[in-house]
């Protein structure tokens, strides 16, 4: 009875040092910056679907991964174990199975394969089948009101695979778009599920067949919220040659428009280089933008009109501050994250719908901030 | 009563038990002799159920048996199974930590009588002490039943006869008690019964006041008459 | 259950002579290595200063600050967890076999002792997940001594201060001996306990039927090892990524802890009726 003095020393040990280390970690978690989005003025729900991500890193320890949104912020760090073998989707996605559990299961990746606006929800994914040695693309459908849902196996007939760019609905029609690889060459695809008679047509609206000519990848034009409605779409179709030093290099670009409504494809005239570079599309008109070391300008072209609108001059409030610059277009406005101010403003009218604040709890650790990228839940 | 009934024990296809039934009494000594590796160890071992059977049954006082048996019957084999690094002070402090029957007042008659030093380490004791310090550490368990394997084999001869004393008594009295030996020469007038086996069956089972009055023998002879004739 | 503690108390004495010198030994390695990170340190800005005539600040620029990361990512450092590791899964078997092995086969007491003979089982377990997560509470006392040893060494214009946690966290090795939240350490750790169970019964296995005991551990092993792939196996293969990861980790913690009970059950069953001495 009296031999107990071994299990109380390791027990001691074993509370005492799994318990500092459980102590010291969340030490560490409190010590990284709480952010926080104050509203200051306009429509706050405008603000509610917005969810920026970045970093901090002070240099001493590995970048601590972050989102914030008007809730506040979330460390990839402070999240349970379980949460995160469990792992993060992207905003869209939660929101998604959120709202749709049984319709997103199996869904293995959301990034441009999908469309979504009030009534459908359209989600498009190639599929490698092992039995037949082909690639299929499994397309799914979901009528939100009444939540029919149709699950369809799209042949690719010829193709070898197909890289899916884009998913549009129209009038009972699911557009597929995607490069397609060919044994001779590939091409830019449109595949059309008719939901009324269950029938699909492909189209190859470009392609690149030809021996001797030289490589050619076709590409979507990227629109600021994938998923959304569009009027028209625009493709790029850029060639490249070897050059003499081995190198492949770009040996032109073209520009498509696709009518969403028509369903034509039609060449597209845009006015690069001498306005900066493609930064946004959102269906109807193309975003340029251009930087100076004091401020961003985005200059809105509109394509059917082939005219320029008035630009958007935005000061730079540092110059070290190049990260945390970032806009995205959304059901006619802009959202504009400049340094630690976030404006949502009417894209017709250019009045501030809403106005933010970032603030952070302790000014110090702001330089060691990065807020890089802008998305919608 | 210990009742043994129709075991069957085989190891692979060898039959080391062929159908095997006797019984031990309360307040007897039971003696298993044969020759070595006719199963005597097997035996006790199915007891305590520390070997599987392959049929059969073994009850004690007609029921099988369980945790609470243990409180019971006890088992003192021929090696030490007590952790070698322990003192014998160690060791009765194990068992009375475990078993509501231990008796240290009677483990303290064992220390004197067969003049045990407590503070010994079980590993570097002689064969002789190691084999008291078995039976102090089985006996001093308060229970109805004690098996004893071989309790006198590859010991000093002083150790026999202190051994063989305790027999003879109160710290073996009324108990049921089962030995199993090849030489039957120290205890033959000590026990009660006599179960003489031979390649896992029974050949005789006898009472040896009764054989000794009625016809004259004593086990030795009804053994030679068994094995040799 | 007053039996279980007491035996688990006794197994708890029986390992402390091995974790007592495991924690020793793994103390004193990682010392050695940090001393030697900090003498081969000094040494290399030493010779840069007086073999190149470099100013401090030169050298300084030139070598780098020297972080606690360097100690931990040695093999001073990771060279007795492995062993540690090593000694503890060797463990599983020695705690077993001791009992049959040598002169003295103090199997015969355990089993002759007047309590479930599962209780057994069950307080050697839990001296195994134990004993892991004391050496593990040990490392991280010892790291955090070794830290602040460390930076008392190093003088100030070259030392680079770390946290210890986040180094732990950065290094997938040993954040794997340290999971970041305290489910995570259940998680890992309740995973480790299922496996040392089936090990258990493995052996426990070879112990009733020897030879042909071996086959059927063997076997049950593969069962297991099945029925723990089933929820991603099943989920990849036939159901086509149906089920959330969340709902696959929580069909894999019901399969871990079916495998426990079907130990336990097993194990059971083996110590009363099939155990051989």
């Amino acid at each position: 009875m009296k031999k107990y003095w071994k299990t109380i020393v390791v027990l001691t040990v074993l509370v005492v040092g799994i318990g500092s280390y459980l102590v010291q970690t969340s030490l560490v978690a409190n010590s990284l910056p709480e952010l926080q989005i104050e509203h200051v003025s306009g429509d706050e729900s405008l603000a509610e679907s917005v969810v920026l991500s970045g970093k901090y890193a002070d240099g001493k320890s590995a970048p601590e991964w972050l989102t914030l949104d008007y809730k506040g912020t979330e460390y990839m760090s402070e999240r349970s174990f379980i949460e995160q073998m469990v792992g993060k989707r992207g905003p869209v996605q939660e929101r998604l199975i959120d709202e749709h559990k049984g319709f997103m299961r199996g869904v293995s990746y959301l990034h441009d394969n999908f469309y979504e606006d009030d009534e459908v929800l359209a989600v498009a994914e190639t599929s490698w089948d092992f039995s037949f040695q082909t690639a299929n693309i499994e397309l799914s459908y979901l009528k939100k009101e009444s939540g029919e849902e149709v699950h369809e196996t799209l042949h690719l007939g010829s193709m070898d695979y197909a890289h899916i760019l884009e998913v549009q609905y129209h009038e009972n029609k699911i557009m597929v778009f995607a490069e397609g690889y060919f044994n001779n060459g590939n091409g830019l695809i449109e595949m059309v599920y008719d939901l009324e008679e269950d029938r699909m047509t492909q189209n190859e609206l470009l392609e690149n067949k030809s021996q001797n000519s030289n490589h050619m990848s076709f590409s979507k034009v990227n629109d600021s919220v994938t998923y959304q409605p569009m009027d028209h779409l625009i493709f790029r179709s850029t060639e490249e040659q070897l050059s003499n030093e081995g190198r492949v290099e770009v040996a032109g670009t073209k520009f498509y428009q696709y009518d969403v409504n028509e369903m034509e494809l039609s060449e597209l005239e845009l006015p690069i280089n001498e306005n900066g570079f493609v930064s946004g599309f959102d269906g109807n008109t193309v975003y340029f933008e251009e930087q100076t070391p004091e401020e961003i300008k985005i200059t809105p072209f509109n394509i059917e009109g082939g005219d320029f609108k008035e630009d958007f001059v935005f000061e730079k409030a540092n110059e070290d501050d190049q990260f945390m610059f970032n806009y995205k277009i959304k059901d006619g406005n802009l959202y504009v994250l400049n340094h630690l101010e976030l404006r949502v403003i009417d894209l017709e009218n250019k009045e501030t719908l809403y106005e933010g604040e970032i603030t952070i709890d302790n000014e110090e650790q702001l330089e060691n901030l990065e807020l890089n990228r802008m998305e919608f839940r | 009563m210990i009742e043994v009934n129709d075991v069957v024990k085989k190891f692979g296809r060898k039959e080391v038990l062929k159908g095997i039934s006797f019984t031990a009494n309360k307040g007897e000594i039971t003696c298993l002799i044969g020759i070595n590796g006719v199963g005597k160890t097997t035996i006790l071992n199915a007891i305590m159920k520390l070997t599987p059977i392959n049929s059969g049954e073994i009850l004690v006082d007609g029921k099988k048996v369980t945790k609470s048996t243990f409180e019971k019957i006890t088992f003192i084999p021929d090696s030490t199974i007590m952790l070698p690094g322990f003192t014998i002070n160690e060791a009765m402090d194990f068992m009375n930590d475990y078993y509501e029957v231990w008796n240290q007042e009677r483990a303290n008659e064992f220390l004197k009588f067969f003049r045990l030093n407590p503070e010994d380490k079980i590993s570097t004791l002689s064969k002789g002490n190691t084999a008291k310090t078995n039976l102090l550490l089985g006996l001093s368990l308060d229970v109805d039943y004690v098996l004893m394997d071989e309790p006198f084999s590859g010991i000093d001869m002083f150790s026999r006869e202190q051994i063989a004393e305790v027999f003879t008594t109160h710290l073996i009295e009324d108990r049921g008690v089962i030995i199993t030996t090849h030489e039957i020469n120290d205890i033959e007038h000590l026990i009660d019964k006599a179960v003489l086996l031979d390649e896992g069956e029974i050949y005789k089972e006898f009472n040896t006041e009764e054989i000794r009055e009625e016809e004259g023998k004593s086990v030795v002879d009804v053994m030679r008459e068994v094995y040799r004739g | 259950m007053r039996n279980f503690l007491k035996l688990t108390n006794f197994e708890f004495n029986r390992i402390s002579k091995l974790l007592f010198s495991l924690m020793g030994f793994v103390l004193l390695i990682q010392l050695i290595g940090v001393f030697f990170e900090v003498w081969m340190y000094n040494n290399r800005i030493d010779s840069l200063m007086t073999e190149n005539q470099m100013t401090e600040a030169q050298a300084l620029n030139q070598v780098g600050e020297l972080s606690f990361a360097m100690v931990m990512y040695s093999m001073f450092f990771l060279g007795p967890i492995f062993i540690s590791v090593g000694a503890m899964l060797f463990y599983i078997f020695l705690i077993w076999y001791r009992e049959w092995f040598g002169k003295n086969t103090f199997i015969y007491r355990l089993l002759m002792l007047p309590t479930e003979r599962i209780n057994i089982f069950f307080s050697k377990l839990v001296t195994i997940v134990v004993a892991t997560l004391t050496l593990v509470g040990f490392q991280f006392l010892a790291l955090l001594i070794e830290n602040s040893i460390f930076n008392a060494l190093v003088s100030d214009p070259f030392l680079s201060e770390m946290n210890v946690v986040n180094l732990i966290s950065q290094d997938p090795l040993i954040s794997m001996i340290f999971p970041h939240s305290l489910d995570g350490i259940l998680l890992v750790y309740g995973f480790g306990a299922v496996i040392v169970g089936v090990l258990f019964t493995a052996i426990l296995l070879e112990r009733s039927y020897r030879i042909k005991g071996i086959a059927a551990a063997i076997l049950y092993a593969i069962v297991v090892s099945a029925l723990l792939a089933s929820p991603f196996a099943v989920n990849e293969l036939l159901l086509n990524g149906y089920m959330y990861p969340g709902e696959i980790l929580f069909t894999f913690a019901v399969m871990a802890l079916l495998v426990l009970m079907v130990s336990i059950v097993i194990s059971r069953k083996l110590l009363n009726d099939k155990i051989r001495v």
